[in-house]
């Protein structure tokens, strides 16, 4: 595992240009600007009671009250993000410096592409309008922390009340990002020596109660249906907004009131409707090289635990399937699905995973024999990022602009 | 396809085909709908529809442009050829489909240009090159200093490496098509400058900056081109090399530094294209060297590729997301 001199340097520059890419692509897509779904998340606080998304509300009202500056605003909100979207970024190449340094050397340069073909999705992804500011953030940093503790095999009881938190602050962390922690662990227990497996079993068994229990509650429990509630709710929606009039109504309908709003969010299913099956196709030299990998994965793996791994690992995906059919944001579910499966490789590269190390070499001996593909492959990524929310990306909003115009429908 | 000379092998169709699709799906992410004013010496060639099909002619001619190159250059330097056939792509694709180039004259221009460069690089009907020069200057006078100047570096290129008297003829008439060209567009009163002022000052200087290493690139490149070669050969690269200043530096004084930007980076890219499927021994073995630097310097050398991209696009999302918005506030 130690690194060699000119391995050490070739690292040192890679990671010098990635953080170059990074501030080009700060440069490049943030868009100065928070939607009023990222505002009005901050008007819910424990103050109301024990509500579902209620501690990021909760902390900037104890920002407010310790420091000078009032943080009760659009433009407070704007400096929390900045700081929460750079804190983000220390993570993610924290995380990325972990795998480097974990997996063998010959995998560097694999490590390196996936790396670079993970970022060209993750650096953009929270600075669009639609996304600075977005509770996915604070979520998909947790669970990054969480597998580098699992990475670095320290203070990994810490994974608990982190996934505590997570779940405090949005508890569709059950759904978008909790997976990646979960198959990590599972992929622990099922590899790991016997005197470690038990460990695992109890962070695994712990992680998956607590985080079940507070989605119960959160889902069903956790609503004060209160109208005067709603009003004050809305009425601070509105001053933490841009103008001061803006709010998100459905956000504030479905967690305090409870309401069920897929039929109000129809118009967004219809863009989901026609803009996924475009994604599939236009996405699918990813979904084959992503499905190649994972295929042989599974097929070629002797061991009969690991291979029960590897399907777990595959079928992590599944837990965005619940928010898939009932909620429109494709964008971001699209996000963390190429997160996820991308995340996963790095990972078990990480762990000296020596399936995925020749299924990994594999993979890239196919690319370099189908040049075309080779070439292409990073850069016809560039066109669809950033990903939005409802619209997945603005390639497909054009094409779903072209055929909205042919349906009887009349949308969005 | 043989008449000409070309050699398309299965993985060129491949790559061809796939950089077709490329090319669609950059039509669907970089269109911006929108037909701005531009001088045009006919009414007819600021109608929309007129424009959109003028588009789809530009990107026909890039993609013949492209067939020629792919097809000429030597087999053992095609994977090197897809790389600069993608970065030229990066530059050429988005730059006329944004709401302040769509419709310009210049991609009127461009066909003619590209045309004449395959003409050039075939060595098949290269008269039709002057006659391109003439209505590339009627149409859009200012491409004189632009494309026009590609033409000429290329036709000086082959007088010096072929010494045949054609090509001196050749390059007379073509300057002096220009001229007229020039003259035609002045006394019809259509001898307006296109200027777009969609990238400050401020920001051309930061992105310059930040695109710096690719200036690196180009003097190790020119350097290594110029240490083995004769002197007329000299002479020659001495003279392409000066060929992108004219119109990068008129652009960049006039104030319409996306323009400079543009045509600074696609004059060199489209050369090196050309050099290479004119199978210059020279131009092959500088960008052997420099190929080496990159993977010597870049742990992922395909970032060389993708990095303009992100510039490319950077005046097309609009004045509010512009880099020194960011960097200095609005």
């Amino acid at each position: 595992m130690t690194m060699h001199g000119e391995e050490k340097k070739e690292n040192r520059i890679f990671f010098i240009l990635l953080g170059m890419f990074a501030v080009v692509c700060v440069l490049r897509y943030y868009d100065h600007f928070i939607v009023s779904v990222n505002t009005t998340v901050f008007a819910f606080s424990y103050e109301l009671g024990f509500i579902s998304r209620g501690l990021p509300g909760t902390a900037l009202r104890v920002l407010n009250s310790l420091l000078p500056y009032d943080f009760m605003s659009y433009d407070g909100i704007g400096l929390v993000s900045k700081a929460v979207t750079f804190l983000f970024f220390v993570i993610l190449f924290w995380f990325y410096a972990v795998c480097l340094k974990k997996c063998t050397e010959r995998m560097y340069k694999e490590a390196r592409y996936l790396i670079l073909f993970l970022s060209i999705f993750t650096f953009p992804m929270f600075l669009s309008a639609e996304n600075f500011g977005r509770l996915d953030v604070y979520l998909l940093s947790i669970v990054i922390l969480s597998c580098i503790l699992v990475l670095y095999e320290k203070w990994e009881w810490l994974i608990v009340p982190l996934s505590v938190v997570a779940m405090l602050i949005h508890p569709g962390y059950v759904f978008m990002d909790i997976n990646l922690l979960l198959v990590l662990l599972l992929y622990k227990v099922l590899s790991v020596p016997r005197e470690k497996r038990k460990k695992y079993i109890v962070l695994l068994a712990v992680t998956f109660l607590v985080v079940s229990v507070l989605f119960l509650y959160f889902e069903f429990f956790s609503h004060p249906q209160d109208t005067e509630i709603y009003e004050e709710i809305v009425a601070t929606a509105k001053s933490l907004s841009d103008n001061g009039q803006n709010y998100h109504d459905h956000l504030i309908n479905h967690d305090i009131l409870g309401q069920n709003v897929f039929w109000d969010e129809w118009d967004w299913h219809i863009v989901n409707f026609i803009e996924f099956p475009i994604f599939l196709i236009l996405f699918s030299p990813y979904i084959y090289l992503i499905g190649r990998f994972y295929w042989n994965l599974i097929k070629k793996e002797q061991e009969r635990t690991r291979r029960f791994a590897y399907i777990f690992i595959v079928m992590g995906a599944g837990t965005l399937l619940p928010e898939m059919v009932l909620k429109t944001d494709y964008g971001r579910y699209m996000f963390a699905l190429i997160f996820y499966y991308i995340a996963c490789v790095l990972i078990l590269l990480a762990l000296g995973d020596e399936g995925a190390t020749m299924r990994v070499k594999e993979l890239t001996g196919f690319l370099r024999n189908n040049m075309t593909l080779s070439i292409f492959l990073i850069m016809y990524a560039f066109l669809f990022v950033p990903f939005r929310d409802f619209h997945i990306s603005d390639v497909l909003e054009e094409f779903y602009d072209m055929i909205i115009i042919y349906l009887p429908y009349r949308a969005l | 396809m043989r008449g000409f000379g070309l050699e398309i092998e299965k993985n060129d169709k491949e790559f061809l085909t796939v950089l077709a699709f490329f090319a669609v799906l950059c039509m669907s992410r970089f269109y911006d709908h929108a037909l701005y004013s531009h001088p045009a010496p006919f009414s007819i060639l600021q109608s929309y529809y007129v424009v959109v099909l003028a588009t789809a002619v530009y990107y026909a001619a890039l993609f013949v442009f492209y067939i020629v190159c792919v097809g000429k250059t030597l087999r053992f330097n095609k994977k090197l050829m897809y790389y600069l056939v993608a970065l030229c792509s990066v530059f050429t694709f988005p730059m006329f489909l944004q709401a302040n180039y769509f419709g310009s004259m210049d991609v009127y221009a461009w066909f003619f240009t590209l045309m004449g460069i395959c003409l050039i690089v075939l060595e098949h009907g290269e008269w039709l090159v002057v006659l391109y020069g003439l209505l590339s200057a009627c149409i859009c006078p200012m491409f004189v200093f632009g494309g026009g100047c590609l033409l000429l570096v290329f036709l000086f290129y082959q007088r010096c490496i072929k010494e045949e008297k054609k090509y001196g003829c050749m390059l007379l008439a073509f300057i002096l098509a220009e001229a007229v060209g020039f003259l035609v567009s002045y006394v019809r009163g259509s001898f307006s400058m296109d200027v777009q002022m969609t990238v400050s000052l401020r920001n051309f200087v930061l992105m310059m900056v930040l695109m710096s290493p690719y200036l690196l690139m180009s003097i190790i490149y020119f350097q290594n081109l110029l240490r083995g070669a004769k002197k007329r050969m000299k002479m020659a690269y001495t003279v392409i090399f000066a060929g992108g200043i004219p119109s990068a530096a008129m652009y960049a004084l006039r104030g319409d530094f996306a323009r400079a930007f543009f045509y600074v980076f696609a004059y060199y890219v489209v050369t090196l294209l050309v050099l290479m499927a004119m199978r210059d021994e020279g131009a092959e073995s500088g960008l052997m060297v420099l190929k080496n630097k990159i993977l010597q310097w870049v742990p992922i050398p395909a970032i060389v590729v993708v990095y303009p991209f992100l510039f490319m696009t950077l005046w097309i999302s609009g004045a509010h997301e512009l880099i020194v918005e960011t960097v200095l506030g609005q």
